[in-house]
């Protein structure tokens, strides 16, 4: 049934050979072209020319690959990616929250060390109160420290590096004290950013400020001066810092210099001061 | 150029584009497309053009992945030719005829392929061999039956 069909087709297999052998001739060609091309770093032309054939049908296949990729990912496994969002959400509000909380405690570490520190450079020993209330309307404070430990009216108590206010009040186990800027504490005070240092007489002025009276109308003070306790009665030691001049009045008429003095411990920055008995 | 050889071409082009964004996005469990071509165009059309479609299918493939194209061509173009010469009415060719056949050859190119380039992860290459093996045979089965359906006939 072949005998006639094959000898037509002899011919036809030598030139299907000669083709078989024509193309890969070529292949041969490009393929030495492509790794000249390669040896000097290059894309050579027949490559650019295919890759630029193909890409139109790649980018189409690869785009509805990836959306049929995501609705099956979506259909698949859709609820347990929204539990596992929620869980992350959970996690991260909860790293937030850690990462708050340990900025507060460094800050409050920080504050009490600059606190330790403050006491012993005066040359008193500190004594960490923890404040267990506020009254921030009235500066006052209330800490867990009282007599039963040497804590008694007038001392000066420390937050941070600077003077937060003095002991008003002593029981046994509770103190209460008194806010540097409350209308109620006085207490003498000296500007040592002035050489000789100026004396005056601090009293709060509510709103979180002092003011710093100096009882010579000469007295050069002057914004951004540096004012620390003056240590001339018993409880409260030279050398504590109070806070920074931010406005200065001459006032002729009653001969006095008045500085606004911003406190530099503030009321409700930290939970534990320190008493300097 | 017959107008059916015209169509193959492309079809080619299309199937190489499309494993080429395939491979990019899953390196090591692709269908291995031009041998694929090479083998359905082997089974159902005449000599030349199958060699021509297997020729062309293994060329793109290697241009399309930056690869020595002469060797894929080559490949493409010996795998067609072969199978060419098998001969038979391709209206006897079954899918699942073709689809033995196809997963054979990627089999046959799988182990060839790691054999010449042995990689330290054989338990990889040889999955890679299963998942092609696999996707030639499902691919290929209607390949064929679109063949025959469209009336290609070798007549050889």
């Amino acid at each position: 049934m072949r005998g006639p069909g094959r000898s037509a087709r002899r011919p036809s297999a030598l030139s299907h050979g000669a083709l078989l052998l024509g193309l890969m001739g070529l292949g041969g060609v490009v393929s030495g072209m492509q790794a000249r091309a390669r040896t000097l770093n290059r894309l050579d032309p027949v490559t650019m020319a295919g890759q630029g054939l193909l890409a139109p049908v790649a980018i189409l296949g690869g785009v509805v690959h990836d959306g049929l990729a995501g609705a099956g990912a979506g259909l698949l496994y859709g609820a347990a990616l929204r539990d596992e969002n929620a869980r992350l959400r959970a996690l991260a509000n909860a790293a937030r929250l850690y990462d708050d909380r340990v900025a507060l405690l460094d800050a409050e570490l920080r504050e009490r060390a600059e606190g330790r520190t403050a006491v012993r450079a005066v040359g008193r020993a500190p004594l960490t109160a923890r404040i267990v209330g506020y009254a921030a309307a009235e500066g006052r404070v209330t800490l867990d420290q009282g007599t039963a430990n040497g804590v008694r009216p007038g001392l000066a108590i420390v937050s941070g590096g600077g003077l937060l206010g003095t002991v008003q009040t002593a029981a046994r186990n509770r103190a209460t004290g008194l806010y540097v800027a409350s209308p109620n504490l006085r207490l003498g005070v000296m500007d040592v950013s002035r050489r000789p240092p100026a004396l005056g007489l601090l009293q709060g002025g509510g709103a979180g400020e002092a003011v710093a009276t100096f009882y010579d109308v000469r007295t050069p003070v002057e914004v951004g001066d540096r004012v620390v306790t003056s240590g001339f009665g018993e409880l409260v030691p030279r050398g504590l810092l109070v806070g920074r001049v931010v406005a200065v009045e001459t006032d002729d008429r009653y001969g006095v210099v008045r500085a606004l003095v911003l406190p530099e411990a503030s009321l409700g920055a930290s939970r534990t001061v320190e008493v300097v008995r | 150029m017959r107008l059916r050889t015209l169509l193959l071409l492309a079809l080619s082009a299309l199937l190489v584009g499309l494993d080429w964004a395939w491979e990019a996005r899953h390196p090591r469990l692709g269908a291995d497309l031009p041998v694929l071509m090479a083998t359905v165009a082997g089974l159902l059309l005449p000599r030349p053009l199958a060699t021509l479609v297997g020729w062309s299918a293994g060329f793109l493939h290697g241009l399309a992945a930056a690869q020595n194209a002469g060797f894929h061509a080559a490949t493409g173009a010996v795998a067609a030719f072969a199978l060419s010469s098998w001969e038979r009415p391709a209206r006897e060719v079954t899918p699942a005829v073709g689809a033995a056949v196809a997963a054979a050859a990627a089999l046959v190119v799988g182990l060839g392929r790691n054999l010449v380039f042995p990689s330290a992860s054989v338990g990889a290459d040889l999955l890679a061999t299963a998942a092609s093996v696999v996707a030639n045979a499902v691919l290929a089965a209607p390949l064929v039956l679109l063949g025959r359906r469209v009336g290609v006939d070798s007549n050889r």
